[in-house]
Formats: C-alpha cells, structure tokens, sequence
C-alpha cells in the first residue's frame, strides 16, 4: 500500500506548479466555495472550521501525509463543506483532473489509491468526532462541578446571612445581659461577694486544666464540698486571701465560687460571640455581596480576614504571620484577595495534615518588594513535585480525594485568574519540608474598565 | 486506692467546662478529670496508674492540635493495660474515614455528636460505668448511686 502512494504521490502530486504554500492562519478553502482539486499536505497542518455557526473550535484537522478537499472533491456539488484554514505554515499539493478518465493501468492504481483516501478520510474524522465527544464530556463535568460550585457559594452566602442576624441578636442580648447584672452587683456592692462576680468577667477562666489539677489540693484546705473546691480553684485566687475571707462559712464560699463562674461564663460567651460575628463577617466579606474594587485595600487586613475563617480548620497546625505593618494600600477587590488566601492557606493546611507529620507549621509574610506587595506562604509539608508545578495551576488537576476535603481541582485556577486579573502573578517552588507559594501584587495598578 | 476516673479531653476551655459542669453529679463516687490535649492527658492517665487507681471511662474530642481523638484512644488500646476502659469519641466533626477508624482500631464503646445534651450523656456514661465495673468484678455496692440499674441488672442476670 506503501509503495502504491509513494508512486502517487510522486507520480501526481509533486508538480512544483501544482505546489501551494501556505502561511499560518491563511486560507485554502472558503466555506461553500467549489473545489476541484485534491490536496496532499506536504508539510504542516490544515483545519476545518464552521465560520457559518460560529463554533471556534476546528471540526476537522489533517496532518502532513494527509489528504484534504476530499469531500469537496467527490462530491456531486463540489462544494467546500468547511473553511480550511493552515494552523501553521504549510504546503500542499494538488491534483486537479479526473482521477476517472486516466488511461489503463494508471486509471487502476489511482483509483485504488482513492479508496483507501476516502477509507482513511472517514477514519479520520469518526476519530476527530470521537475526540470532540471526549472532549465535550470533560466539558460538561467541569460545568457541572463549577455549578456545585456556585451553589455552595450561594448556600454560604445564605447561611452568614442568617448567622450574622444571629449572632447579632445574641450579643446585643447578651451585652444587656451583662449590664443588667452589673448595675445589680453594683448595687449591691455592699455585699461582700459581689467583687468575684466582677473577677470572673474581666478575665475569665486563666488557668489551664494541668495548673488546675496540680494547685487543686491548696484549694481543699477551704474546707467546702468536691464541686464547689473545684470551681473555686478555676478563679486562680490566692487560696491563702481565699481562706482567710471564707473563714470556714462553706456557704459563703460556694456563693463566691458561683459568682465567680457567673462572670467568667458571661466573659467566655462574650469571647465566642465577637468570634462568630468575626467568622461571618469574614464568610460575607468572600461572597459575591462585596465585590468592590476598591483603592483602599490592606492586604494584611484581607490575610487576618482569611485566617478567621480558616479558624475551624487550622488547628492542628501553627500559622505565624510576620506582617510589614507598612504597606501601601492598593486597588484591589478585598473579597476576591481573601477568597486567594483562604485557598492557599487551606491547600497548605490540608498537604500538612495528609502528610500527618508531627510539627506542622504555615508561615505567611507580607513585604514590600520594588513595585509590588510579596506575600509568601510557606508550608513544611511533603512537598510538590517538579513535574507537577505547572499542572497545580490547571483546572481538574487535584490531589485530594477523600475525607472532609474534597477537592474539584479549581482552587488553584481561580487563584491564578484572580490573581491576574489584579494584573500579578504567582510562583511556586517546593521541595520536601519546604513548600513557597508566592504572591505578587502590583502597588500601581490601573482600573479595569 | 480504687477510685474510678472519667477522664475527658478536648482543646477547648469551654467545652471542657460544660462537660465537667453536666458530670458534676457523678461527682461524690467518681473522679471527673479534665485535659486541653492528649498528651495532657495521657501524663494523667500515668498518675492514676501509678496511683493504683482506675481509668473507667474516656471522653475525648476528634480534631485538636497535635494527637486527634482517634489517635490517642488508637494508643490507649494498643498501650494493653486498660483492657476494661469504655472509650467515648465527643465530636462534632469526624470524617467517615475517622469513624470507622475509631470504631476498628481504637474499639470505640460510644460516639456522642456536639453538641450533646446533658440528660443523654450521663446516661450513657452512667452505662458505661456499670460496664467497666462489671468487667473489673468490683463491689457494684458502692458505686450504685452513678450506675444504670437496667445495664447492671442484665449484667448480673447474665453472670448467674
């Protein structure tokens, strides 16, 4: 079969008068335009398009050793069903009798060479369809999983809506709550206990369990019952002031102990409700209710923001922040820079925490470096491999599979998209026990239109 | 010396506290421990062995900073010497992956979700102490006031 189309291409398609070459993008074909020739690709690649249904996409393509136009060729109208165009430079050549009327022998060998063309004419594009069908399907998943995407956006934006009236309602009570009790105790100053209530709030509960169980026996010398000895250990009061105003009234004291755990509850309760509030507020600052660009932007803030939602998730890992406290504010969209952060931040944790290594450490810096704002977030973790530290920044590329993570392979684009669309860049490098993401923001940045 | 410890662990001072707060009444026959961390608690839990005390019941939490709730109950079965401790997992964030893993390799008697409710977990606590003092044949007698009746009468039931 070889040796027929090497004879017919030398035989009928080596013309240097039947030679076209083509520059990249240039046209051998118009839509519909009728075609009588048969083209060989020499060199280069040739595609299809459909201007007509404005699909971008080419719906054929051939490769050099490739025949094309054979559709127009056969056909009875002869019309071009495609535009061809060259995707690079490229040469053809062509044919342009009637493969029918050659004499004899000639007439055989063409004519069988023609069949396995138009064999090969049809392989080719059942594989192209195949292809485009593939591609259409990888298509649709991504689409369907940004659409999850964007629900669980929404979902978010609708729970730190509700959560934020909320909390709101809860510590506005709890603050009247508070005032209320403290205009009774101050009230009632004269009672001997009242101070102890006043101990508990201003600063809670300061000792921790291990403190507590080693000063416990001081504590049993006061004489009250196994709960109230406890309780009265948690005020960290000096046991021997303590004895001496208990005096042995095991009433009195449990009173104290109680008053003391009244404050320090109201204390705590006020501690976890300025957390949600922050959380919430952190959660409304990422969604799409607050996409201002702004000229006023302080990066460091936008970190602080990231790490208050990463809060929950962040535990089992130290993050220290070293922050240039003077950079220059910059123009930038506050939620979209959190929304960057929070996806570094949370890949770091989560490479920390797959790993199960013992000292897991998050390191984020801010510095001013010429005419951007650098911020690193470095990891100890396993590391990424070389190979991969293009690919982490392409769609579908995820290496989480299973647990509470669950990745869609997206974090990353849309950092990098975010990130340009700031008009920055981002770099990695990683070795084991040593992972930097970098973040480069320009200080002068032009509004987008 | 024979007294019986529930010890319970987790990272956060206010959980901690609400915990000890609902146990309180098991207070007068048992001792109600409580750690921020495993490692804290396991230095504990060293005491009340070398104390000849008993370690009846283990409450901790999943996800805290160092060692996680299913590693450390993981380690106090594997260490061989409290055979007869219930192990209670208290969470209110565990992956598939952590329960079954808890269940498997750490033997986990019970999981309680957060936030739980009083009345629930000191009946279940009070169950597993009528286990634990089934298990080490100790005097039922003396422990009665924090025991479920139900669970000790079908344990001794079973005994006859």
């Amino acid at each position: 079969m070889s040796d027929l189309k090497d004879y017919i291409i030398s035989a009928y398609f080596s013309d240097p008068d039947h030679m076209i070459d083509l520059k990249e993008g240039q046209v051998l074909l118009h839509q519909n335009e009728i075609n009588h020739r048969l083209f060989f690709i020499v060199e280069g690649v040739l595609q299809g398009f459909l201007p007509d249904e404005d699909i971008k996409d080419p719906v054929l393509e051939e490769n050099a050793g490739g025949f094309i136009g054979v559709y127009s060729f056969f056909s009875k109208d002869h019309k071009s069903y495609t535009e061809v165009r060259a995707a690079k430079r490229s040469r053809v050549a062509y044919f342009n009798g009637d493969p029918f009327k050659l004499p004899g022998d000639e007439g055989v060998k063409f004519t069988k060479f023609l069949f396995s063309v138009v064999v090969e004419e049809l392989r080719s594009r059942q594989h192209f369809a195949g292809h485009m069908a593939r591609e259409r399907h990888k298509s649709m998943t991504k689409l369907l999983q940004s659409e999850k995407m964007i629900v669980l956006g929404q979902l978010s934006m609708g729970l730190a809506h509700e959560l934020n009236n909320a909390v709101g309602a809860f510590s506005s009570n709890l603050d009247q709550l508070t005032r209320s009790l403290t205009d009774y105790f101050k009230s009632h100053e004269s009672e001997f206990v009242t101070p102890y209530f006043f101990e508990g709030l201003r600063e809670g509960q300061t000792k921790s369990t291990k403190e507590l169980r080693e000063e416990r026996s001081d504590y049993e010398q006061l004489g009250l019952n196994k709960s109230a000895t406890r309780r009265i250990a948690k005020t960290g009061l000096d046991p021997v002031m303590l004895k001496a105003v208990i005096n042995d009234d095991e009433q009195f004291g449990t009173q104290l102990s109680f008053l003391w755990e009244m404050g320090s509850t109201l204390h705590d309760m006020e501690v976890s409700s300025r957390q949600a509030a922050h959380v919430v507020q952190s959660v409304k600052q990422m969604g799409v209710a607050n996409q201002r660009w702004s000229y006023t932007v302080d990066v460091n803030k936008t970190i602080s923001e990231a790490l208050a939602i990463l809060k929950g998730i962040s535990k089992e890992v130290a993050i220290e922040t070293r922050f240039e406290q003077e950079l220059p504010s910059i123009y930038a969209c506050s939620g979209e820079l959190i929304q960057i952060w929070v996806n570094l931040v949370k890949n770091a944790i989560e490479s920390l925490n797959a790993f199960n290594q013992d000292t897991r450490k998050v390191m984020i810096t801010t510095q001013l470096d010429g005419v951007s704002i650098a911020v690193n977030i470095e990891d100890n973790g396993p590391g990424i491999p070389k190979e991969v530290w293009e690919k982490i920044f392409q769609p579908s590329f995820s290496t989480k599979v299973a647990g509470l993570s669950f990745g869609l392979g997206l974090g990353l684009t849309i950092v990098k998209r975010i990130i340009e669309e700031h008009g920055g860049e981002i770099k990695v490098t990683s070795q084991p026990g040593q992972t930097v993401f970098s973040v480069f923001l320009p200080i002068e940045t032009q509004p987008k239109e | 010396m024979d007294r019986l410890y529930i010890v319970c662990v987790d990272d956060q001072r206010e959980v901690l506290n609400a915990l000890a707060d609902d146990l309180e009444i098991l207070n007068a026959h048992v001792e109600v421990e409580i750690c921020e961390s495993a490692s804290e608690a396991k230095t504990l839990i060293e005491e009340i062995d070398a104390n000849g005390d008993l370690l009846a019941v283990v409450i901790s939490d999943q996800v805290m900073p160092g060692t996680s709730g299913v590693d450390f109950l993981t380690q106090l079965k594997e260490d061989g010497r409290f055979p007869k401790t219930l192990k209670i997992l208290l969470t209110g964030l565990a992956t598939h992956e952590d329960t079954i893993q808890a269940i498997n390799e750490a033997g986990l008697d019970q999981y309680i979700e957060k936030p739980w409710s009083q009345e629930d977990l000191v009946i279940k606590i009070k169950k597993l102490l009528t286990l634990y003092v089934l298990r080490s044949g100790l005097d039922y007698q003396s422990f009665i006031q924090v025991l479920d009746q139900t669970t000790l009468y079908e344990g001794l039931r079973a005994r006859t």
